[in-house]
């Protein structure tokens, strides 16, 4: 071995987790890059009225202002959810304290899942869907949350809701399974949280040219209605397919989270992921497509 | 437990020959779909040129060496069926003796003698060795065993002799590539041999094209085929039942990459936490690994044929002899791949090719968890150490 290269070896090694992530950054950017120029089944929807007004109030005003960006509108949706999942990775690591010394292995190999997770891919770079995007926010919210800024976060929470309402499940989990650690005015600002979302949802309807209670609607009508044409699901494994299709992202992360701070073994994040996968997977590429 | 004496050693090895023979020969006659639309089309097509210059006109899908091979055994006066199987039976004995001389190289002095003789039976008289070779004549041995070879030679600090080894591999097929991320890990593990060393790669493709090139061929036919190869058959999912079997409408062109970029992720972070681990792998380690880096490839990379896990379903059972706990996923992956071969060549009945895919995966999963905890282990052992 020359020299120079076991020099170049050390040095890699000792800088082998930045470069990881670097690694990782670069690849998952390459990835998404290819990715903005394939559309899904049901890309034509996305800039559909939507008659059933199923979708986010909040999220119908983003698709809209996209438009007027110098940039194909379905791409812009695209490199948003993209962006967000650098974000969700940079935070999903500060919110399991893989900042902290003594972490490196650890944090800089999650750092890679969340930035390469297949999940993430489809579901932002490929099928154009912000959950990304509006988990970064709940992550930002839940990081604050924990510094003791409600007011912040409770605006962040509020956003990510109002841009994808289905994360409202979460912050129910997140109350329920974590209530000894809320204090009672902590409740006042979960009420404020809930009222905002409303409020939001109703003006984005307004802003949308609908009515203040279709706006509203939107905030829970992912959970019975089909998202493109607005009916009602009569299909039990329908209904099933498309809650692990609205709710399988934040699952997805949720659980390698837990994974990562010991709350659920590796495996099981492994299996949620797969399931998820499985259920994207059927959705975007049906036999005989 | 006593050690065996040289004699018994040899009969044991003489009485599991003739019962490797045995089997293939059952099957010797057996002309199978590939070997009548592909072998025999370019034998007969060689033989009719007959002189070298016929590989120049070959219309083949196999790399120019393997052709090579194919127009000598022109000349043997035996049927090509059993002239064709014949190379690829060989190989399996070399591959077999390979095998056990890791085996005894792994073991403890004293079951030394007793696990080189059954890693020997359980390469040469695996069902899929022996289907491969004895009854479709196909060539999985040949590149196996230089790809083991290959390793064999870095392991033991000959560097020189296992790129040759890694060259006349990839010259016969290209998916002996399986074993070049075990290569560069021991490459960046032990930074004992040059990068530089990679350069016999080529210079080994080269030389075992010459022939070729005599005949006619451009000086750069290997890497012509190589790169029609790649292209060939632009499927995510290409009859090995894979992670992909269940994404087989998703577009080649689009996720092929992705794919890609899994399998490569997942060796980077094996090789991040083997070089952090500060782990001195024995050998039976090394086998574990080989079986672990050559399975990620078959189950991540798109457009993996039904043979390309042949590696890792050749050597899981030698690790076995090692660690109990993988037998049943060494038996449980040969049951897959068995039925997913006969399924394809041998006209056996449909199992669905998801169920074959979820046993792989989670096969596959097992392994992973092993070696990741293992060295994960390790890493946090060596962090509390000083020395580390």
């Amino acid at each position: 071995m020359l020299k120079i290269e076991r020099k170049v070896l050390l040095w890699v090694e000792k800088h082998m987790f930045v470069l990881l992530a670097v690694l990782a950054a670069v690849m998952g950017l390459y990835l998404r890059r290819g990715a903005v120029w394939w559309s899904s089944p049901d890309a034509g929807y996305y800039f559909d009225g939507h008659e059933g007004n199923i979708q986010s109030g909040c999220y119908h005003l983003l698709v809209r202002l996209v438009q007027y960006l110098p940039m194909l509108p379905l791409h812009t949706v695209k490199w948003l959810a993209a962006a967000a999942d650098y974000a969700v990775a940079v935070l999903a690591v500060i919110a399991v304290g893989g900042h902290r010394e003594g972490e490196k292995l650890k944090s800089s190999f999650y750092f890679t899942g969340c930035i390469l997770s297949p999940v993430a891919y489809l579901r932002g770079s490929c099928w154009a869907q912000v959950d990304s995007a509006a988990f970064a926010l709940l992550l930002g919210a839940y990081i604050v949350w924990g510094k003791g800024q409600k007011i912040p976060g409770i605006l962040l929470a509020m956003a990510g809701i109002a841009l994808y309402p289905p994360l409202l499940v979460m912050v129910f989990c997140w109350i329920f399974f974590r209530r000894e650690s809320f204090q009672r005015e902590d409740y006042l600002y979960l009420g404020i949280l809930f009222a905002g979302c409303c409020l939001l949802q109703g003006m984005a309807g307004l802003l949308s040219g609908r009515s203040w209670m279709e706006g509203l609607r939107s905030l829970t009508g992912w959970m019975s209605r089909e998202p493109y044409q607005g009916t009602v699901y009569a299909d039990p494994l329908a209904w099933g397919i498309q809650m692990g299709n609205l709710l399988g992202y934040g699952a997805a992360m949720v659980s390698g989270m837990a994974a990562y701070r010991h709350r659920i073994s590796y495996g099981t994040a492994l299996l949620i992921h797969l399931a998820v996968l499985l259920i994207y997977g059927s959705v975007l590429f049906p036999a005989g497509m | 437990m006593q050690k065996m004496s040289r004699r018994t050693l040899i009969i044991w090895i003489g009485i599991l020959s003739v019962l490797g023979m045995l089997l293939r020969w059952t099957g010797i006659r057996y002309a199978g779909v590939d070997y009548e639309n592909s072998l025999l089309t370019w034998y007969l097509q060689l033989k009719e040129g007959g002189t070298l210059a016929a590989l120049a006109d070959y219309q083949g899908d196999y790399n120019l060496p393997y052709a090579t091979v194919l127009y000598f055994l022109t000349f043997v006066p035996v049927e090509p069926v059993i002239s064709i199987k014949m190379v690829s039976i060989l190989f399996d004995y070399l591959e077999a003796v390979l095998v056990m001389k890791m085996v005894r190289m792994a073991s403890e002095e004293e079951k030394r003698d007793l696990y080189g003789i059954i890693a020997f039976g359980l390469v040469l008289c695996n069902p899929l060795a022996v289907i491969n070779s004895g009854y479709l004549a196909q060539s999985e041995g040949i590149w196996a065993y230089l790809a083991l070879l290959s390793f064999w030679y870095i392991q033991q600090d000959k560097p020189v002799k296992g790129m040759w080894a890694m060259g006349c591999a990839i010259a016969m097929k290209l998916q002996s590539v399986f074993i070049l991320p075990m290569v560069l890990i021991l490459y960046f593990y032990k930074k004992r041999f040059s990068i530089l060393h990679l350069l016999w790669i080529p210079i080994a493709i080269q030389a075992l094209c010459i022939p070729a090139i005599l005949g006619g061929c451009s000086f750069d036919i290997a890497y012509k085929l190589f790169s029609h190869m790649l292209g060939k058959y632009p499927f995510l999912y290409y009859y090995y039942p894979n992670i992909w079997t269940f994404f087989k409408e998703a577009p080649y062109y689009q996720f092929g990459k992705a794919a890609i970029i899994i399998a490569f992720t997942a060796l980077l972070l094996f090789a991040v936490l083997l070089v952090q681990s500060g782990r001195k792998p024995a050998m039976r380690e090394y086998l574990e690994y080989i079986v672990w880096t050559t399975m990620t490839c078959a189950m991540l990379l798109p457009c993996m044929h039904e043979r390309y896990n042949y590696i890792a379903e050749l050597m899981l059972p030698v690790c076995a002899l090692f660690d109990r706990r993988l037998w049943i996923p060494a038996v449980f992956l040969n049951l897959f791949s068995l039925q997913c071969n006969g399924q394809s060549y041998l006209g056996w009945e449909k199992v669905s090719h998801y169920s074959l895919a979820a046993g792989n995966l989670a096969i596959y999963f097992y392994l992973t968890r092993r070696c990741f905890y293992g060295l994960y282990k390790s890493y946090r052992e060596c962090r509390g150490v000083k020395s580390c």
